[in-house]
């Protein structure tokens, strides 16, 4: 469907944009480091586009997270309700979310445009400062219809979604079993013991640092 | 109005909105009711000038350093070479596992880092060891607290730029009740192998130790760099921060060959993913953080908790408990981003050290990170060992007791945190 397609295309997007904003942003402040301390000169615009990049990940990493489902909650709580309330209350959060994020996307642009009219340009690169903010409303008009696509999930579907990508129970971290049979290597028996767990695994909560994904290679 | 925005923040909060929404609506709420005339504009003006720091970039690259020397090899030599000179002690595994996590602080500035590093290669090693399962995953979350406290440390740098207090001095600060905790959770483990019966390992010969230094010796560079840049004035912490991805990608890529290049951009994602769920709370947060400054609120509140004219130590004990008890349910950089400027302005009258107060409200961001029921590194263990959550929490009470015990004696004792500051620094 064109739609998934176009939703494939953003994902792609955003993910493009925040690991080369990471290696640019890192680029940049070790070429700046190195710099200084051996040819005694600063690069005048790495402070600049750095502070830029943090600006574009953060926001478009509301869409990207809220794909992921990976924004930070506290579930304590709705996790002790039966099913059919912790559905009500999923439900309520993504519509309430998707409001919110599209009332702020529509003040930032105002934000944005304001900043366009005066016309206000960065101060060693000269670039328009819009420029900068625009990544503002885009990243969280992105991230409400992430939240609107959750709801209409949720709506349509039994389970719990908590993202229109993401399902809540039996989330499968994909590097996990790579993680674990690493760790084990040394004694396998350990392996088939963790593994034998029942995998209840507490996907409503993702934490900052949350890092499941950093797998090693073997 | 101040009751009015708490009851939002905490409505939203336990409806289990992601947390940048109950940051966000509150002030969106209390300007649209109680200052009609300010523009919610200047709200998101706030969110972009709080993630547009300086000294900010140094998180990120913190966070992409710690990944490339998780997926690399670095983690495990450390791990190997703890082990190879304390594996033979009574407890010495459980002990081995708290000295790795401090060592690993001195490269990772989060404790979720920490846990995924330290926790996967360790927890096998320690169950085959025969400590029970939920002692061992309490160890591993707990001594991973002891990374928020060794430089580097995320929650040092938003308290850093939230209060405008040096990171440099922040970071030397917290080595001192990092190495309290760690000796603590060694003593603790030491009984521990006492009165259960665990296996006492194998002692290493020296022909291996030397092996595992050689080894391991590399990753000393990193508190070199972080620790003696700062300290030394070589660096300041974003420039600390991005020496270490440097010298991480050299060792990895180039002298241990575990790495290659292409592997990086996958890490910058994950490194990204996690950026963005800090960053939307420290911008969120900024704008919470304007807004109760723009509408006088610790004018409201400090009198009433605090009285009129309070001991420094009775406002340290009402700021510890405050900072306990929100990271008991919080995210620890909300807490920092809400409480902070709220509690600061009073500590500062009461004549409370800046360092001192970073130090013990990153002390409490790591209590409550291990903390339950809403502590990360619990969720964090339960997504990478998979276990259920009451059997990851159950051997957690001693490790509490512990940490808050730091937490008493350094307000007794400031002088933990402070030597080492006063010594660098010259006060």
């Amino acid at each position: 469907m064109i739609l998934q397609r176009i939703n494939k295309l953003i994902r792609g997007v955003e993910e493009t944009i925040l690991s080369w904003g990471v290696i640019s942003m890192a680029v940049m402040t070790i070429g700046n480091v190195l710099s200084r301390k051996f040819f005694n000169h600063s690069w005048s615009f790495s402070e600049e586009v750095s502070q830029f990049i943090l600006v574009i990940i953060t926001f478009m990493g509301v869409s990207y997270a809220a794909r992921k489902g990976r924004h930070i909650r506290m579930t304590a709580l709705c996790e002790m309700m039966t099913p059919r309330v912790q559905k009500a209350m999923m439900l309520i959060v993504a519509l309430v979310t998707m409001i919110i994020l599209f009332y702020l996307c529509y003040h930032s642009s105002l934000y944005m445009l304001k900043i366009k009219a005066y016309g206000r340009v960065t101060p060693a690169l000269r670039i328009p400062f819009y420029l900068v903010l625009i990544w503002v409303p885009i990243g969280l008009f992105l991230g409400a219809i992430q939240y609107g696509l959750a709801f209409v999930k949720n709506l349509r579907e039994k389970e719990i979604w908590l993202s229109y990508e993401e399902k809540s129970e039996y989330k499968e971290f994909d590097t996990a079993p790579d993680i674990l049979d690493l760790s084990c290597k040394n004694n396998p028996s350990d392996t088939k013991m963790l593994l034998s767990q029942d995998n209840q695994v507490n996907p409503g909560v993702s934490c900052s640092d949350d890092d499941p994904t950093i797998s090693r290679e073997v | 109005m101040l009751t009015f925005m708490i009851l939002i923040m905490l409505s939203l909060l336990f409806l289990g909105f992601p947390m940048m929404i109950p940051l966000i609506a509150a002030p969106i709420f209390v300007l649209e009711i109680y200052f009609p005339g300010m523009k919610i504009a200047t709200l998101m003006q706030q969110a972009v000038s709080g993630v547009r720091l300086m000294s900010l970039i140094a998180i990120p690259m913190f966070i992409l350093a710690a990944g490339i020397m998780t997926k690399g090899e670095t983690a495990n030599r450390l791990i190997d070479f703890v082990l190879s000179f304390i594996r033979h002690l009574r407890g010495g595994t459980a002990i081995a596992t708290s000295a790795a996590c401090t060592m690993f602080g001195s490269i990772s500035g989060s404790t979720q880092a920490t846990v995924v590093a330290m926790g996967v290669p360790l927890l096998p090693r320690l169950i085959q060891a025969k400590y029970p399962s939920s002692f061992a995953m309490a160890l591993i979350i707990n001594a991973s607290d002891i990374a928020l406290l060794i430089p580097p440390s995320i929650g040092m740098i938003v308290y850093g730029v939230v209060t405008g207090t040096s990171v440099g001095e922040l970071f030397i600060a917290g080595i001192g009740p990092g190495v309290v905790i760690f000796i603590l959770f060694a003593i603790y483990s030491y009984y521990f192998a006492l009165t259960h019966d665990v296996t006492v390992e194998s002692k290493a010969l020296w022909a291996e130790r030397w092996i595992a230094t050689k080894r391991a010796f590399p990753a000393f560079g990193f508190p070199v760099i972080v620790i003696g840049g700062i300290y030394s004035g070589f660096f300041s912490p974003t420039e600390a921060a991005s020496a270490s991805i440097l010298y991480a990608l050299i060792l990895e890529v180039f002298f241990y060959r575990s790495l290659k290049l292409s592997a990086i951009q996958g890490i910058a994602l994950e490194t990204g993913v996690i950026t963005a769920v800090v960053f939307i709370l420290i911008g969120m947060g900024s704008a919470f953080s304007w807004l109760i400054t723009f509408a006088r609120i610790p004018n409201q509140i400090i009198p009433v908790i605090l009285g009129t004219d309070p001991s420094p130590m009775f406002v340290l004990l009402v700021i510890t408990m405050a900072y306990f008890a929100g990271c008991m349910f919080v995210d620890n950089i909300v807490v920092i981003m809400v409480l902070t400027p709220i509690l600061f302005p009073a500590a500062m009258s009461a004549g409370i050290d800046p360092i001192l107060l970073g130090v013990v409200v990153t002390l409490q961001a790591a209590i409550g990170s291990a903390t339950p029921p809403m502590g990360c590194d619990i969720f964090t263990a339960i997504a990478i060992f998979r276990r259920p959550y009451l059997e990851v929490i159950r051997s957690t009470p001693p490790f509490i007791f512990i940490l808050v015990l730091v937490a008493v004696l350094l307000m007794f004792f400031p002088q933990m945190a402070l030597f080492l500051r006063d010594l660098a620094y010259g006060y």
